[in-house]
Protein backbone atom coordinates (compact mmCIF):
# COMPACT_ATOMS: atom_id res chain seq x y z
CA UNK A 1 0.00 0.00 0.00
CA UNK A 2 1.28 3.45 -0.86
CA UNK A 3 0.64 5.79 2.06
CA UNK A 4 -0.77 9.03 0.74
CA UNK A 5 -3.09 9.82 3.58
CA UNK A 6 -2.42 12.21 6.44
CA UNK A 7 -3.80 11.78 9.95
CA UNK A 8 -6.99 13.77 10.44
CA UNK A 9 -6.42 17.39 11.32
CA UNK A 10 -2.90 17.62 9.93
CA UNK A 11 -1.92 19.16 6.62
CA UNK A 12 0.93 20.15 4.35
CA UNK A 13 1.62 23.80 3.73
CA UNK A 14 3.15 24.41 0.34
CA UNK A 15 4.80 27.41 -1.28
CA UNK A 16 2.37 30.34 -1.47
CA UNK A 17 0.34 29.28 1.52
CA UNK A 18 3.44 28.83 3.60
CA UNK A 19 4.89 32.13 2.40
CA UNK A 20 1.75 33.88 3.56
CA UNK A 21 1.90 32.21 6.94
CA UNK A 22 5.56 33.18 7.30
CA UNK A 23 4.64 36.75 6.45
CA UNK A 24 2.03 36.79 9.22
CA UNK A 25 4.52 35.30 11.67
CA UNK A 26 7.15 37.85 10.67
CA UNK A 27 4.81 40.81 11.26
CA UNK A 28 3.91 39.42 14.68
CA UNK A 29 7.55 38.71 15.58
CA UNK A 30 8.62 42.19 14.55
CA UNK A 31 5.91 43.83 16.63
CA UNK A 32 6.51 41.64 19.70
CA UNK A 33 10.22 42.46 19.52
CA UNK A 34 9.63 46.17 19.10
CA UNK A 35 7.62 46.11 22.35
CA UNK A 36 10.63 44.60 24.10
CA UNK A 37 9.55 40.94 24.25
CA UNK A 38 12.15 38.19 23.93
CA UNK A 39 11.50 34.97 22.02
CA UNK A 40 11.74 31.60 23.67
CA UNK A 41 11.31 28.04 22.44
CA UNK A 42 9.64 25.35 24.51
CA UNK A 43 10.03 21.59 24.04
CA UNK A 44 7.56 19.59 21.99
CA UNK A 45 7.09 17.01 24.73
CA UNK A 46 6.30 17.44 28.41
CA UNK A 47 5.03 15.21 31.16
CA UNK A 48 1.29 14.87 30.84
CA UNK A 49 0.71 16.19 34.38
CA UNK A 50 1.90 19.67 33.43
CA UNK A 51 -1.04 20.26 31.11
CA UNK A 52 -3.59 18.85 33.52
CA UNK A 53 -2.59 21.20 36.31
CA UNK A 54 -5.12 23.97 36.89
CA UNK A 55 -6.19 23.97 33.26
CA UNK A 56 -9.42 22.01 33.35
CA UNK A 57 -8.27 20.34 30.13
CA UNK A 58 -9.67 16.90 29.57
CA UNK A 59 -6.97 14.27 29.15
CA UNK A 60 -8.81 13.13 26.06
CA UNK A 61 -7.88 16.30 24.21
CA UNK A 62 -4.16 15.85 24.71
CA UNK A 63 -1.91 13.84 22.38
CA UNK A 64 -0.05 11.30 24.48
CA UNK A 65 3.07 9.24 23.91
CA UNK A 66 4.47 6.50 26.12
CA UNK A 67 8.09 7.03 27.17
CA UNK A 68 10.52 4.08 27.39
CA UNK A 69 10.19 3.94 31.16
CA UNK A 70 6.41 3.84 30.99
CA UNK A 71 5.83 7.51 31.85
CA UNK A 72 3.16 9.30 29.85
CA UNK A 73 4.38 12.22 27.79
CA UNK A 74 2.19 14.82 26.13
CA UNK A 75 2.61 16.80 22.95
CA UNK A 76 2.76 20.54 23.61
CA UNK A 77 -0.84 21.45 24.40
CA UNK A 78 -0.55 24.96 25.81
CA UNK A 79 2.56 27.09 25.79
CA UNK A 80 1.51 29.37 28.64
CA UNK A 81 1.59 26.38 30.98
CA UNK A 82 5.09 25.51 29.75
CA UNK A 83 6.21 29.07 30.36
CA UNK A 84 4.82 28.92 33.88
CA UNK A 85 7.03 25.86 34.44
CA UNK A 86 10.05 27.56 32.87
CA UNK A 87 9.63 30.69 34.97
CA UNK A 88 9.40 28.64 38.11
CA UNK A 89 12.53 26.56 37.21
CA UNK A 90 14.58 29.65 36.50
CA UNK A 91 13.04 31.98 39.03
CA UNK A 92 16.31 33.04 40.69
CA UNK A 93 17.90 34.04 37.40
CA UNK A 94 15.01 36.01 35.99
CA UNK A 95 14.19 39.67 36.44
CA UNK A 96 10.58 40.82 36.55
CA UNK A 97 8.48 42.08 34.91
CA UNK A 98 9.49 39.49 32.35
CA UNK A 99 8.43 39.81 28.74
CA UNK A 100 8.56 36.66 26.62
CA UNK A 101 7.00 35.56 23.34
CA UNK A 102 6.76 32.41 21.26
CA UNK A 103 5.65 31.30 17.83
CA UNK A 104 5.02 27.58 17.80
CA UNK A 105 2.62 24.71 17.26
CA UNK A 106 0.27 23.28 19.84
CA UNK A 107 -1.51 19.97 19.40
CA UNK A 108 -5.10 19.56 20.41
CA UNK A 109 -7.35 16.63 19.88
CA UNK A 110 -10.94 17.76 19.79
CA UNK A 111 -13.29 14.81 19.53
CA UNK A 112 -16.44 16.61 18.61
CA UNK A 113 -14.96 18.65 15.81
CA UNK A 114 -14.18 16.21 13.06
CA UNK A 115 -11.67 17.45 10.53
CA UNK A 116 -10.68 20.53 12.51
CA UNK A 117 -6.96 21.25 12.60
CA UNK A 118 -5.22 19.45 15.42
CA UNK A 119 -1.93 21.19 14.84
CA UNK A 120 -2.42 24.86 15.58
CA UNK A 121 0.22 27.56 15.28
CA UNK A 122 0.10 30.09 18.06
CA UNK A 123 2.04 33.31 18.41
CA UNK A 124 1.76 34.67 21.90
CA UNK A 125 3.20 36.94 24.57
CA UNK A 126 3.36 36.69 28.33
CA UNK A 127 4.00 39.61 30.65
CA UNK A 128 4.97 38.00 33.93
CA UNK A 129 5.39 39.83 37.21
CA UNK A 130 2.68 42.30 36.37
CA UNK A 131 -0.53 43.08 38.16
CA UNK A 132 -1.54 46.61 37.20
CA UNK A 133 -4.49 47.69 35.15
CA UNK A 134 -2.10 49.58 32.87
CA UNK A 135 -0.41 46.32 31.99
CA UNK A 136 -3.79 44.75 31.19
CA UNK A 137 -4.45 47.65 28.84
CA UNK A 138 -0.97 47.47 27.34
CA UNK A 139 -1.30 43.82 26.40
CA UNK A 140 -4.63 44.52 24.67
CA UNK A 141 -3.07 47.50 22.91
CA UNK A 142 -0.33 45.22 21.62
CA UNK A 143 -2.91 42.86 20.09
CA UNK A 144 -4.71 45.78 18.45
CA UNK A 145 -1.46 47.23 17.10
CA UNK A 146 -0.54 43.97 15.40
CA UNK A 147 -3.97 43.43 13.83
CA UNK A 148 -3.82 46.96 12.45
CA UNK A 149 -0.27 46.43 11.24
CA UNK A 150 -1.50 43.40 9.32
CA UNK A 151 -4.08 45.47 7.50
CA UNK A 152 -7.08 43.88 9.17
CA UNK A 153 -9.62 46.63 9.67
CA UNK A 154 -12.91 45.14 10.76
CA UNK A 155 -12.00 43.53 14.03
CA UNK A 156 -12.96 43.86 17.68
CA UNK A 157 -11.42 42.76 20.92
CA UNK A 158 -14.12 41.55 23.29
CA UNK A 159 -13.23 41.79 26.94
CA UNK A 160 -14.73 40.21 30.00
CA UNK A 161 -13.63 39.40 33.53
CA UNK A 162 -13.88 35.99 35.19
CA UNK A 163 -14.65 37.52 38.60
CA UNK A 164 -17.84 39.10 37.29
CA UNK A 165 -19.52 35.71 37.02
CA UNK A 166 -17.55 34.18 39.91
CA UNK A 167 -18.81 36.94 42.19
CA UNK A 168 -22.41 36.30 41.21
CA UNK A 169 -22.14 32.54 41.55
CA UNK A 170 -20.56 32.86 45.00
CA UNK A 171 -23.08 35.44 46.14
CA UNK A 172 -25.93 33.08 45.35
CA UNK A 173 -24.21 29.91 46.48
CA UNK A 174 -24.07 28.48 42.99
CA UNK A 175 -20.32 28.21 42.46
CA UNK A 176 -19.07 24.93 41.18
CA UNK A 177 -21.99 24.59 38.79
CA UNK A 178 -20.23 24.35 35.46
CA UNK A 179 -23.49 23.89 33.61
CA UNK A 180 -24.42 27.52 34.38
CA UNK A 181 -21.12 28.70 32.90
CA UNK A 182 -21.64 26.51 29.89
CA UNK A 183 -25.15 27.82 29.23
CA UNK A 184 -24.00 31.42 29.67
CA UNK A 185 -21.15 30.78 27.24
CA UNK A 186 -23.67 29.55 24.67
CA UNK A 187 -26.02 32.46 25.51
CA UNK A 188 -28.66 29.81 25.87
CA UNK A 189 -31.35 31.83 27.61
CA UNK A 190 -34.12 29.29 27.46
CA UNK A 191 -32.17 26.40 28.87
CA UNK A 192 -30.53 28.59 31.48
CA UNK A 193 -34.00 29.48 32.68
CA UNK A 194 -35.02 25.81 32.82
CA UNK A 195 -31.84 24.87 34.61
CA UNK A 196 -32.18 27.59 37.25
CA UNK A 197 -35.82 26.66 37.81
CA UNK A 198 -34.79 23.07 38.42
CA UNK A 199 -32.32 24.29 41.05
CA UNK A 200 -35.14 26.11 42.84
CA UNK A 201 -33.34 29.41 42.53
CA UNK A 202 -35.58 32.27 43.63
CA UNK A 203 -37.10 34.55 41.02
CA UNK A 204 -34.94 37.70 41.57
CA UNK A 205 -31.70 35.68 41.43
CA UNK A 206 -32.91 33.90 38.33
CA UNK A 207 -33.56 37.23 36.65
CA UNK A 208 -30.03 38.40 37.44
CA UNK A 209 -28.51 35.32 35.81
CA UNK A 210 -30.82 35.54 32.83
CA UNK A 211 -29.46 39.01 32.14
CA UNK A 212 -25.85 37.83 31.81
CA UNK A 213 -25.97 36.34 28.30
CA UNK A 214 -27.29 39.70 27.13
CA UNK A 215 -24.48 41.71 28.72
CA UNK A 216 -22.43 42.41 25.64
CA UNK A 217 -21.79 45.60 23.71
CA UNK A 218 -20.17 48.97 24.24
CA UNK A 219 -18.97 50.59 27.47
CA UNK A 220 -22.60 51.43 28.35
CA UNK A 221 -23.02 47.79 29.26
CA UNK A 222 -20.85 48.38 32.34
CA UNK A 223 -23.23 51.10 33.55
CA UNK A 224 -26.14 48.78 32.93
CA UNK A 225 -24.51 46.21 35.22
CA UNK A 226 -24.25 48.69 38.06
CA UNK A 227 -28.05 48.76 38.19
CA UNK A 228 -28.32 45.23 39.52
CA UNK A 229 -24.88 44.04 40.67
CA UNK A 230 -24.12 44.49 44.35
CA UNK A 231 -21.49 41.94 45.34
CA UNK A 232 -17.96 43.32 45.88
CA UNK A 233 -16.20 40.79 43.65
CA UNK A 234 -18.29 41.51 40.57
CA UNK A 235 -18.16 45.25 41.23
CA UNK A 236 -14.38 45.14 41.40
CA UNK A 237 -14.31 43.28 38.09
CA UNK A 238 -16.51 45.95 36.49
CA UNK A 239 -14.28 48.69 37.85
CA UNK A 240 -11.22 46.99 36.37
CA UNK A 241 -12.88 46.73 32.95
CA UNK A 242 -13.92 50.35 33.05
CA UNK A 243 -10.40 51.44 33.96
CA UNK A 244 -8.90 49.42 31.11
CA UNK A 245 -11.34 51.08 28.76
CA UNK A 246 -10.44 54.58 29.99
CA UNK A 247 -6.75 53.88 29.44
CA UNK A 248 -7.35 52.50 25.94
CA UNK A 249 -9.51 55.52 25.22
CA UNK A 250 -6.52 57.73 26.03
CA UNK A 251 -4.49 55.66 23.60
CA UNK A 252 -7.21 56.08 20.93
CA UNK A 253 -7.88 52.37 20.75
CA UNK A 254 -11.31 52.20 22.36
CA UNK A 255 -13.12 51.89 19.04
CA UNK A 256 -11.80 48.34 18.79
CA UNK A 257 -13.14 47.36 22.19
CA UNK A 258 -16.37 45.59 22.93
CA UNK A 259 -17.44 43.93 26.16
CA UNK A 260 -18.97 40.56 26.86
CA UNK A 261 -19.47 39.73 30.51
CA UNK A 262 -20.44 36.19 29.63
CA UNK A 263 -17.05 35.24 28.12
CA UNK A 264 -15.80 31.92 29.36
CA UNK A 265 -12.36 30.63 28.41
CA UNK A 266 -11.74 26.96 27.71
CA UNK A 267 -8.72 26.99 29.98
CA UNK A 268 -9.49 27.38 33.66
CA UNK A 269 -6.36 29.18 34.82
CA UNK A 270 -7.57 32.71 34.14
CA UNK A 271 -8.14 34.91 37.18
CA UNK A 272 -8.80 38.39 35.84
CA UNK A 273 -9.63 39.93 32.50
CA UNK A 274 -10.18 37.60 29.58
CA UNK A 275 -10.37 38.69 25.98
CA UNK A 276 -10.77 37.40 22.46
CA UNK A 277 -10.31 38.88 19.00
CA UNK A 278 -13.12 38.75 16.47
CA UNK A 279 -13.34 39.66 12.83
CA UNK A 280 -16.25 40.13 10.47
CA UNK A 281 -17.11 37.11 8.31
CA UNK A 282 -14.95 34.80 10.39
CA UNK A 283 -16.59 32.44 12.81
CA UNK A 284 -13.58 31.68 14.96
CA UNK A 285 -11.38 33.78 17.23
CA UNK A 286 -8.22 35.46 15.97
CA UNK A 287 -6.68 35.61 19.41
CA UNK A 288 -7.44 34.73 22.96
CA UNK A 289 -5.92 35.61 26.30
CA UNK A 290 -6.21 37.10 29.74
CA UNK A 291 -4.74 37.43 33.19
CA UNK A 292 -3.69 34.25 34.97
CA UNK A 293 -2.28 34.87 38.43
CA UNK A 294 -3.16 31.49 39.90
CA UNK A 295 -1.29 29.42 37.33
CA UNK A 296 1.98 30.72 38.71
CA UNK A 297 0.80 30.19 42.26
CA UNK A 298 0.52 26.53 41.32
CA UNK A 299 4.31 26.68 40.96
CA UNK A 300 4.60 28.53 44.29
CA UNK A 301 5.30 31.87 42.59
CA UNK A 302 3.65 35.04 43.76
CA UNK A 303 3.81 36.80 40.41
CA UNK A 304 0.84 38.05 38.44
CA UNK A 305 0.82 37.50 34.71
CA UNK A 306 -1.14 38.49 31.63
CA UNK A 307 -0.82 37.32 28.04
CA UNK A 308 -2.51 36.23 24.86
CA UNK A 309 -1.90 34.18 21.75
CA UNK A 310 -2.84 34.70 18.13
CA UNK A 311 -4.21 31.84 16.08
CA UNK A 312 -1.69 32.25 13.25
CA UNK A 313 -3.67 30.07 10.83
CA UNK A 314 -6.82 32.11 11.40
CA UNK A 315 -4.89 35.30 10.63
CA UNK A 316 -3.26 33.73 7.57
CA UNK A 317 -6.70 32.98 6.17
CA UNK A 318 -7.84 36.59 6.26
CA UNK A 319 -4.67 38.57 5.58
CA UNK A 320 -4.44 39.91 2.03
CA UNK A 321 -1.35 38.85 0.14
CA UNK A 322 0.64 42.01 -0.35
CA UNK A 323 3.08 42.97 -3.04
CA UNK A 324 6.22 42.31 -1.08
CA UNK A 325 5.24 38.64 -0.72
CA UNK A 326 4.78 38.40 -4.48
CA UNK A 327 8.08 40.13 -5.22
CA UNK A 328 9.91 37.82 -2.89
CA UNK A 329 9.14 34.90 -5.20
CA UNK A 330 10.72 36.46 -8.32
CA UNK A 331 13.76 34.64 -9.69
CA UNK A 332 16.43 34.90 -12.36
CA UNK A 333 17.16 31.99 -14.66
CA UNK A 334 20.53 31.32 -16.23
CA UNK A 335 19.62 29.15 -19.17
CA UNK A 336 22.57 27.13 -20.42
CA UNK A 337 21.30 27.08 -23.94
CA UNK A 338 24.10 28.16 -26.26
CA UNK A 339 26.90 26.39 -24.37
CA UNK A 340 29.24 29.32 -25.17
CA UNK A 341 30.64 29.48 -21.64
CA UNK A 342 32.29 26.94 -19.41
CA UNK A 343 30.56 25.49 -16.34
CA UNK A 344 32.80 27.32 -13.86
CA UNK A 345 32.09 30.60 -15.62
CA UNK A 346 28.37 29.99 -15.40
CA UNK A 347 28.64 29.03 -11.75
CA UNK A 348 30.59 32.23 -10.99
CA UNK A 349 27.99 34.33 -12.81
CA UNK A 350 25.23 32.78 -10.71
CA UNK A 351 27.14 33.40 -7.51
CA UNK A 352 27.72 37.01 -8.48
CA UNK A 353 24.01 37.58 -9.05
CA UNK A 354 23.14 35.81 -5.80
CA UNK A 355 25.52 38.06 -3.90
CA UNK A 356 23.72 41.01 -5.45
CA UNK A 357 20.51 39.73 -3.90
CA UNK A 358 18.88 37.92 -6.82
CA UNK A 359 17.43 34.44 -6.57
CA UNK A 360 19.13 32.44 -9.26
CA UNK A 361 18.43 29.06 -10.82
CA UNK A 362 20.86 27.55 -13.33
CA UNK A 363 18.94 25.57 -15.93
CA UNK A 364 21.17 22.96 -17.59
CA UNK A 365 18.82 21.76 -20.28
CA UNK A 366 18.49 23.08 -23.84
CA UNK A 367 14.73 22.68 -23.77
CA UNK A 368 13.06 25.17 -21.46
CA UNK A 369 9.58 24.27 -20.32
CA UNK A 370 7.16 27.21 -20.26
CA UNK A 371 5.46 25.83 -17.14
CA UNK A 372 8.78 25.76 -15.33
CA UNK A 373 9.26 29.47 -16.03
CA UNK A 374 5.76 30.29 -14.85
CA UNK A 375 5.72 28.13 -11.76
CA UNK A 376 9.05 29.49 -10.56
CA UNK A 377 8.09 33.09 -11.25
CA UNK A 378 11.11 33.70 -13.46
CA UNK A 379 11.27 37.40 -14.30
CA UNK A 380 14.64 37.47 -16.05
CA UNK A 381 16.28 34.89 -18.34
CA UNK A 382 19.97 35.05 -19.21
CA UNK A 383 20.87 32.75 -22.08
CA UNK A 384 24.47 31.58 -21.96
CA UNK B 1 -26.53 48.37 7.25
CA UNK B 2 -24.76 45.02 7.38
CA UNK B 3 -25.64 42.23 4.99
CA UNK B 4 -26.81 39.15 6.82
CA UNK B 5 -27.25 35.54 5.83
CA UNK B 6 -29.79 33.28 7.48
CA UNK B 7 -29.54 29.50 7.19
CA UNK B 8 -32.79 27.55 7.24
CA UNK B 9 -33.17 23.81 7.50
CA UNK B 10 -34.86 21.85 4.77
CA UNK B 11 -37.44 19.35 5.85
CA UNK B 12 -39.83 19.46 8.76
CA UNK B 13 -38.91 22.96 9.94
CA UNK B 14 -38.64 24.68 6.55
CA UNK B 15 -42.19 26.00 6.15
CA UNK B 16 -42.52 26.86 9.83
CA UNK B 17 -39.23 28.78 9.71
CA UNK B 18 -40.34 30.74 6.66
CA UNK B 19 -43.61 31.59 8.41
CA UNK B 20 -41.74 32.72 11.47
CA UNK B 21 -39.39 34.89 9.44
CA UNK B 22 -42.31 36.59 7.73
CA UNK B 23 -43.72 37.42 11.16
CA UNK B 24 -40.57 39.34 12.03
CA UNK B 25 -40.84 41.17 8.74
CA UNK B 26 -38.44 39.25 6.55
CA UNK B 27 -40.58 37.85 3.78
CA UNK B 28 -39.58 36.18 0.61
CA UNK B 29 -41.52 34.20 -1.92
CA UNK B 30 -40.73 31.72 -4.59
CA UNK B 31 -38.88 29.42 -2.23
CA UNK B 32 -40.91 26.36 -3.07
CA UNK B 33 -41.26 27.23 -6.70
CA UNK B 34 -37.66 26.84 -7.68
CA UNK B 35 -34.77 24.61 -6.90
CA UNK B 36 -32.55 27.48 -5.93
CA UNK B 37 -30.90 27.23 -2.54
CA UNK B 38 -29.95 30.87 -2.08
CA UNK B 39 -32.48 33.73 -2.04
CA UNK B 40 -32.02 37.43 -1.67
CA UNK B 41 -34.76 39.37 0.03
CA UNK B 42 -35.25 42.43 -2.07
CA UNK B 43 -34.28 45.72 -0.51
CA UNK B 44 -33.45 44.40 2.93
CA UNK B 45 -29.84 43.25 2.66
CA UNK B 46 -30.83 39.79 3.78
CA UNK B 47 -30.09 36.47 2.19
CA UNK B 48 -31.48 33.05 2.96
CA UNK B 49 -29.75 29.80 2.35
CA UNK B 50 -31.52 26.48 2.46
CA UNK B 51 -29.33 23.74 3.86
CA UNK B 52 -29.64 20.18 5.00
CA UNK B 53 -30.78 20.23 8.63
CA UNK B 54 -27.60 18.79 10.08
CA UNK B 55 -25.51 21.31 8.13
CA UNK B 56 -27.23 24.44 9.47
CA UNK B 57 -25.11 24.61 12.66
CA UNK B 58 -21.99 24.11 10.52
CA UNK B 59 -22.83 27.06 8.25
CA UNK B 60 -23.40 29.20 11.33
CA UNK B 61 -20.34 28.07 13.28
CA UNK B 62 -18.02 28.88 10.39
CA UNK B 63 -19.68 32.23 9.75
CA UNK B 64 -20.99 31.28 6.29
CA UNK B 65 -24.36 32.19 7.78
CA UNK B 66 -24.87 34.73 10.58
CA UNK B 67 -28.04 33.16 11.90
CA UNK B 68 -29.76 29.85 11.61
CA UNK B 69 -32.95 28.11 12.60
CA UNK B 70 -32.58 24.49 13.53
CA UNK B 71 -34.08 21.90 15.86
CA UNK B 72 -32.63 21.30 19.30
CA UNK B 73 -32.21 17.64 18.32
CA UNK B 74 -29.76 18.63 15.59
CA UNK B 75 -27.85 20.90 17.96
CA UNK B 76 -27.46 18.18 20.55
CA UNK B 77 -26.23 15.83 17.88
CA UNK B 78 -23.72 18.17 16.28
CA UNK B 79 -22.34 20.04 19.33
CA UNK B 80 -21.23 23.04 17.33
CA UNK B 81 -19.75 26.16 18.91
CA UNK B 82 -22.55 28.67 18.30
CA UNK B 83 -24.73 30.93 20.42
CA UNK B 84 -28.03 29.22 21.02
CA UNK B 85 -30.00 32.32 21.77
CA UNK B 86 -33.69 31.64 21.55
CA UNK B 87 -36.17 28.84 21.83
CA UNK B 88 -38.51 29.77 19.00
CA UNK B 89 -41.14 27.40 20.42
CA UNK B 90 -42.35 26.10 17.07
CA UNK B 91 -41.72 22.68 15.57
CA UNK B 92 -41.99 21.18 19.03
CA UNK B 93 -41.18 17.50 19.25
CA UNK B 94 -39.47 15.07 21.56
CA UNK B 95 -36.39 12.94 21.21
CA UNK B 96 -37.36 9.54 22.58
CA UNK B 97 -36.31 5.97 22.97
CA UNK B 98 -38.91 3.86 21.19
CA UNK B 99 -39.31 0.19 20.50
CA UNK B 100 -41.66 -2.78 20.49
CA UNK B 101 -43.87 -3.16 23.59
CA UNK B 102 -41.68 -6.05 24.82
CA UNK B 103 -39.38 -3.45 26.31
CA UNK B 104 -42.05 -1.48 28.13
CA UNK B 105 -40.84 -2.69 31.52
CA UNK B 106 -37.25 -1.62 31.01
CA UNK B 107 -34.42 -1.56 28.56
CA UNK B 108 -32.81 -4.77 29.82
CA UNK B 109 -31.31 -6.87 27.12
CA UNK B 110 -31.09 -4.08 24.57
CA UNK B 111 -28.08 -4.67 22.39
CA UNK B 112 -28.56 -2.57 19.31
CA UNK B 113 -30.01 0.90 18.81
CA UNK B 114 -30.77 2.42 15.42
CA UNK B 115 -30.85 6.21 15.16
CA UNK B 116 -30.25 9.32 13.13
CA UNK B 117 -28.59 10.77 16.24
CA UNK B 118 -25.60 8.54 17.09
CA UNK B 119 -23.83 11.07 19.35
CA UNK B 120 -26.95 11.96 21.27
CA UNK B 121 -27.85 8.28 21.66
CA UNK B 122 -24.33 7.32 22.75
CA UNK B 123 -24.35 10.04 25.43
CA UNK B 124 -27.75 8.98 26.69
CA UNK B 125 -26.87 5.29 27.06
CA UNK B 126 -23.42 6.10 28.44
CA UNK B 127 -25.03 8.10 31.24
CA UNK B 128 -27.29 5.13 31.95
CA UNK B 129 -24.22 2.90 32.10
CA UNK B 130 -25.59 0.75 29.28
CA UNK B 131 -23.32 -0.75 26.68
CA UNK B 132 -25.12 -0.74 23.35
CA UNK B 133 -24.17 -0.84 19.73
CA UNK B 134 -25.34 2.27 17.90
CA UNK B 135 -26.32 1.90 14.26
CA UNK B 136 -26.52 5.13 12.33
CA UNK B 137 -29.35 5.39 9.81
CA UNK B 138 -30.31 8.46 7.82
CA UNK B 139 -34.06 7.89 7.52
CA UNK B 140 -36.98 5.50 8.13
CA UNK B 141 -35.49 4.57 11.47
CA UNK B 142 -38.82 3.05 12.60
CA UNK B 143 -38.41 0.00 10.42
CA UNK B 144 -35.14 -1.06 12.07
CA UNK B 145 -36.77 -3.02 14.94
CA UNK B 146 -39.36 -4.50 12.59
CA UNK B 147 -36.77 -6.18 10.39
CA UNK B 148 -34.43 -7.14 13.20
CA UNK B 149 -31.74 -4.56 12.47
CA UNK B 150 -31.97 -3.19 16.00
CA UNK B 151 -33.84 -3.82 19.24
CA UNK B 152 -34.95 -0.23 19.76
CA UNK B 153 -34.54 3.22 18.20
CA UNK B 154 -33.78 6.77 19.26
CA UNK B 155 -35.72 9.23 17.17
CA UNK B 156 -37.84 12.36 17.23
CA UNK B 157 -41.60 12.16 17.65
CA UNK B 158 -44.11 14.87 16.88
CA UNK B 159 -47.53 13.21 16.97
CA UNK B 160 -46.43 9.63 17.52
CA UNK B 161 -48.40 8.46 14.51
CA UNK B 162 -45.47 6.95 12.62
CA UNK B 163 -44.47 5.01 15.71
CA UNK B 164 -48.00 3.69 16.25
CA UNK B 165 -48.41 2.66 12.64
CA UNK B 166 -45.22 0.66 12.90
CA UNK B 167 -46.21 -0.99 16.16
CA UNK B 168 -43.71 0.87 18.31
CA UNK B 169 -44.25 2.66 21.61
CA UNK B 170 -42.34 5.37 23.45
CA UNK B 171 -40.17 3.77 26.11
CA UNK B 172 -38.44 6.81 27.50
CA UNK B 173 -38.18 10.56 26.81
CA UNK B 174 -34.70 11.93 26.26
CA UNK B 175 -35.41 15.63 25.76
CA UNK B 176 -37.71 18.18 24.20
CA UNK B 177 -36.63 19.61 20.89
CA UNK B 178 -38.19 22.70 19.38
CA UNK B 179 -36.69 25.10 16.85
CA UNK B 180 -33.81 27.28 18.08
CA UNK B 181 -32.32 30.49 16.80
CA UNK B 182 -28.56 30.04 16.61
CA UNK B 183 -26.11 32.85 16.02
CA UNK B 184 -22.50 32.98 14.89
CA UNK B 185 -20.14 34.14 17.64
CA UNK B 186 -18.46 36.86 15.62
CA UNK B 187 -21.60 38.09 13.85
CA UNK B 188 -23.39 38.78 17.12
CA UNK B 189 -20.68 41.27 18.04
CA UNK B 190 -19.54 42.51 14.64
CA UNK B 191 -23.01 43.09 13.21
CA UNK B 192 -24.53 43.82 16.59
CA UNK B 193 -27.07 46.42 15.50
CA UNK B 194 -28.89 44.23 13.01
CA UNK B 195 -28.50 41.18 15.19
CA UNK B 196 -30.06 42.87 18.19
CA UNK B 197 -32.90 44.10 16.04
CA UNK B 198 -33.66 40.62 14.68
CA UNK B 199 -33.32 38.93 18.07
CA UNK B 200 -35.59 41.53 19.63
CA UNK B 201 -38.25 40.99 16.97
CA UNK B 202 -38.02 37.24 17.43
CA UNK B 203 -38.56 37.67 21.17
CA UNK B 204 -41.62 39.80 20.52
CA UNK B 205 -43.11 37.17 18.23
CA UNK B 206 -42.42 34.36 20.71
CA UNK B 207 -43.82 36.24 23.69
CA UNK B 208 -46.69 37.78 21.78
CA UNK B 209 -47.64 34.48 20.22
CA UNK B 210 -48.42 36.31 16.98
Amino acid sequence: MILLELPEGFRDLLFDEFLKKKYVEDVIRRCFKSWGYNEIKTPLLEFLELFLKKSGVSENNIFKILDKNGKILALRYDITMQIARIVSCNYENLVFPLRVFYVDEVFRYDESQVGKPREITQAGVELIGSSTVEEDAEIIALAITILKEMGISEFKIEIGHVDFLNGLLEQHGLNGLNEIRNLIYRKNFSELENYLSKLNVDEPTKNVFLKIPDLYGDIEIIDKCHEFINNPKSLKALERLENIYRILEGWRMHSFITFDLGIIQNLNYYTGIVFKGLCKHIGYYLLSGGRYNSLLEEFRLKEGAVGFAFDVDALTNIVEINESIEREKEKTLIWVNKRERREDDIFDLAEELRRAGEKVIIYWDKILDKRFVEKNKIVKILEV
Amino acid sequence: MDYITIALAKGRLADLSIDFMSKIGICFDGLNLSRKLIFDVRGSKTRFILAKTSDVPVFVEYGAADLGIVGKDTLLESERDVYEMLDLKFGACKVVVAGPPDFKNGLFGVKRVATKYPNLARDFFKKKGMQVEIIKLTGSVEIAPLVGLSDIIVDIVETGRTLRENGLIILEDICDASARLIVNRASLKMKSERMREIIQKCKEVINGGI
